[in-house]
């Protein structure tokens, strides 16, 4: 089962662009849709993206690259702060490959529907997920 | 009957040297195209039978039987000592961070490719 779960905000123009452009993608691709509303005033306004996770000095510490941690002391203080704030729009994609669940998630959408950069997420994102599919498929 | 014979033979002649031609043409071409690729052993080998230590789709560690009875058991919470294949351990479960840029890229799969190679991946809950 390939879960798609989009963290995003009613009031956000880009999370409106990602909601317009991808939701029909993803109905006709035949993948399980999960849509969280984080952020503002919503029900779960304290709960974390989970993109903002990977600015944390712990996280780049434990898994970051080499660069990441030459350049940490500098930054730790806006990284502090980055780390801490909800940012949307999220989409993870979850599935199964047979040995160990698998996740990739993708931050940040940009306004304009129209624009050659969406048509190509668009069409990147449509393979990965028919290839993610093969993959489960395969395991079973 | 004289003019047949030379016709056949400069038509049967021509035939096969350009046969010839366009065959050691052809055969270039797709010996160039072909390139050999790294086979990676597979995780299990074909002819196991028996326990599997991997991780179910919640993420949770169980044993499974590799064979012809379908049987899982879940060992997160115990401690078992067998000689199960540790898929587990070679193959943790995975997630890998993108953003929209790198995602929208002409390059995209040699970037997953590359990233793959590169993080061995954060654990879940970790």
């Amino acid at each position: 089962m390939v879960e798609v779960i989009i963290q995003d905000n009613p009031l956000c123009p880009h999370c409106e662009a990602l909601r317009k452009s991808l939701l029909p993608i993803l109905k006709r691709l035949d993948v399980v849709i999960d849509e969280h509303i984080i952020g503002g005033h919503s029900l779960s306004a304290f709960e974390e993206d989970y993109a903002s996770a990977t600015y944390k000095p712990e996280w780049i510490e434990a898994f970051g690259s080499n660069e990441m941690k030459k350049k940490l002391k500098e930054l730790s203080s806006i990284l502090n702060y980055l780390g801490g704030a909800v940012s949307f729009p999220v989409i993870k994609v979850r599935w199964y490959d047979g040995v160990a669940p698998r996740e990739v998630v993708i931050k940040g959408f940009p306004t304009d529907v129209d624009s050659p950069d969406v048509k190509a997420f668009i069409k990147n994102f449509t393979s990965f997920i028919q290839m993610v599919k093969k993959v489960e498929e395969e395991s079973q | 009957m004289v003019y047949s014979i030379t016709y056949y033979a400069t038509e049967f002649l021509v035939r096969a040297v350009l046969s010839l031609y366009y065959g050691i043409k052809e055969w270039l071409e797709r010996v160039s195209h072909v390139e050999e690729k790294e086979m990676k052993p597979p995780l299990v080998p074909p002819s196991y039978v028996g326990w599997i230590r991997k991780h179910d789709e919640a993420g949770n560690e169980v044993l499974e039987w590799y064979g012809n009875i379908n049987a899982r058991i879940p060992t997160s919470h115990i401690d078992i000592v067998t000689n199960a294949i540790n898929l587990a351990e070679k193959s943790p479960p995975t997630r890998r961070y993108m953003t929209f840029s790198e995602m929208a890229s002409k390059n995209w799969f040699k970037e997953v490719e590359a990233l793959s190679k590169m993080i061995k991946g954060e654990k879940k809950g970790g």
